[in-house]
């Protein structure tokens, strides 16, 4: 284990990358990762951004930003991050600009631009080696439409296109894609799990990561008020719910090889963070769905059951 | 009776400010956009009377009715002769249904203030739309007490008609400042929209229960809390949207949630 600057949360960095006043929901976990993460980065940095809520935190007149920002399309964010990351490389090849003023590239975009839309071009991007960051602020849905199905939803989950019915009583009737796995298998140098709840574990990766070249990808869960049906104020309390459930593993893959940087000793019921959110009241109200929730907490065992052998 | 209603729609979130207008007549309306002199404003929050990005008092003329959401008294100086009216709706929000939802509440009073719309309807319609929203029972039930309790409490006015001028002009657009102008090198620049007008209960720091453990700052989302040299928190209430993670976060519950500010 290589030595950290960030041992407890006395030693996240002062300096403020996001100026608030931002049109974001209050409570927004994306937001928060947001800064957590821009923090640990550095200012040096151009965001690159496939359409999403996040988008609407840079709403022009307006940004927040104290760094650059550069908007794509929903399919291309790590096209866009290429393109500038060429520039970049050839202005200072060509003696125009000052390895100094060097940039780093990040990409920013929601779940579904990271899983769905623009999965092609992030595959392409990694394929290739790009030396960028990827940070998915990952909500379970597209919020900046309403909330409808990303494949990030979870199993069991209601969204604006899987409203509980007759037919289909658990709301969303398909498994969470696992990106981390897909990115993994590009073998990447670097890709984590991130979470607003564990702020110094956030950091150390970012730290961690900043010390490799390459594709380094980051996959935050970000509850959002709104579409889950929680608290504004509750938001950092459900990511923490999720890490601690086992819903959530807090891991890294370096070159492809897995490790948790967080196990929980013992893991809290699934239920206890399904409950807190209306996306999931279906499973509870009028009736318990015991098979469902069965069913949610035996994919958690069985994940567990294969770290901790 | 004929309607219309429609808002300006933004990038702009749950708990930002929002305008949106409704246009009633005996006969069909065939009148599009915006409404340039209105005979009702309801402001559902005083902050935003002075905001200079809203300018709700814009437009209103003799015989305009201003209703304002305020606990405390409003003061201001009509250059009309408007006819100004004030009830502490968040406070009955806060009371039937235990948080600061305002639609049920702000279209009941709409509605009574016209002298058109008996409560039957108000009753109907918060049922409908709120059942088709996918609330549940006892929340529709709770809208519903509010609903009523907010039509009795205010008095018709009765409803001033407009003339039917078409509008002469298209809609300003204001940027604050010259950092708010077109300029992509303007970076950091949202600290000039005030969020704090979104706020209905305001976090405040306990020094004395404080021990500077740099939660709260580490989880505001805004970026709103900053530390001190010796690490105690200090929050921007201009832009904390009171979202209340640092409330709750806060171990040893230092940091309390107030309705009204002391200061204010």
């Amino acid at each position: 284990m290589s030595i950290t600057k960030y041992r407890t949360l006395k030693d996240v960095p002062r300096e403020e990358f996001l100026a608030p006043g931002t049109s974001l929901c209050a409570g927004c976990g994306a937001l928060l990762v947001m800064r957590l993460f821009h923090k640990a980065l550095g200012g040096d940095v151009v965001w690159v951004n496939a359409a999403g809520c996040i988008t609407l935190m840079a709403t022009f007149p307006y940004t927040p930003l104290k760094s650059s920002w550069f908007y794509t399309a929903m399919a291309s964010a790590p096209a866009g991050a290429q393109g500038i990351r060429d520039a970049l490389d050839i202005l200072i090849r060509k003696g125009k600009l000052d390895p100094s003023e060097n940039l780093k590239v990040a990409v920013v975009t929601g779940d579904g631009a990271a899983s769905d839309i623009g999965l092609q071009s992030t595959s392409g991007a990694i394929h290739r080696g790009l030396d960028f960051f990827y940070l998915c602020v990952d909500n379970e849905a597209y919020g900046n439409t309403g909330f409808q199905a990303s494949s990030l939803s979870p199993m069991g989950s209601e969204t604006a296109t899987t409203k509980p019915t007759h037919l289909f009583p658990a709301g969303n009737p398909l498994p969470k894609k696992d990106l981390f796995e897909i990115w993994r298998s590009h073998r990447p140098p670097y890709v984590a799990t991130i979470s607003p709840s564990h702020a110094v574990d956030l950091l150390r990766k970012v730290e961690k990561a900043l010390t490799l070249k390459g594709p380094r990808l980051f996959l935050a869960l970000c509850p959002c008020p709104t579409g889950w049906g929680i608290e504004p104020s509750e938001s950092v309390k459900l990511a923490r719910l999720a890490v601690e459930t086992g819903i959530w593993p807090l891991k890294e893959a370096i070159y492809g090889e897995v490790s948790h940087t967080h196990v929980p000793s013992k893991r809290k019921p699934v239920e206890e963070y399904l409950k807190a959110q209306r996306r999931f009241a279906h499973l509870f109200r009028p009736v318990k769905n015991e098979e469902v929730i069965a069913e949610i907490q035996k994919q958690v065992d069985d994940y567990w059951s294969k770290v901790e052998r | 009776m004929f309607a219309q209603d429609f808002a300006i729609y933004g990038a702009e979130r749950r708990g930002a400010p929002v305008t949106a207008f409704v246009r009633l007549s005996d006969s069909p309306i065939l009148e599009r956009g915006y409404i340039f002199n209105p005979g009702y404003v309801l402001v559902t929050e005083p902050s935003l009377l002075f905001d200079p990005t809203v300018k709700p008092l814009e437009g209103m003329e003799e015989g305009s009715v201003l209703f304002v959401n305020s606990s405390k008294e409003v003061r201001i100086i009509p250059s009309r002769r408007v006819r100004l009216l004030q009830r502490d709706i968040t406070g009955l929000a806060l009371k039937h249904i235990g948080r600061d939802v305002l639609s049920a509440a702000m279209g009941a009073v709409a509605c009574k203030l016209s002298g058109l719309i008996s409560i039957r309807s108000v009753i109907e319609s918060v049922e409908e739309e709120l059942a088709e929203l996918g609330l549940e029972q006892d929340a529709i039930e709770k809208n519903v007490q509010l609903a009523k309790e907010c039509y009795f409490t205010v008095e018709s006015t009765g409803l001033r008609s407009t003339s039917h001028m078409p509008p002469h002009r298209v809609v300003d657009v204001q940027y604050l400042g010259e950092k708010g102008v077109p300029d992509l090198l303007s970076t950091g620049n949202s600290i000039l929209r005030k969020t704090g007008s979104w706020r209905v209960f305001t976090p405040i720091v306990r020094n004395e229960l404080c021990t500077a453990c740099g939660i709260c700052y580490t989880s505001c989302p805004e970026g709103c809390i900053s530390l001190d040299e010796r690490g105690y928190p200090a929050i921007d209430y201009d832009h904390c949207k009171g979202c209340m993670v640092c409330a709750t976060e806060c171990p040893r519950k230092a940091i309390s949630v107030e309705r009204e500010a002391p200061w204010s």
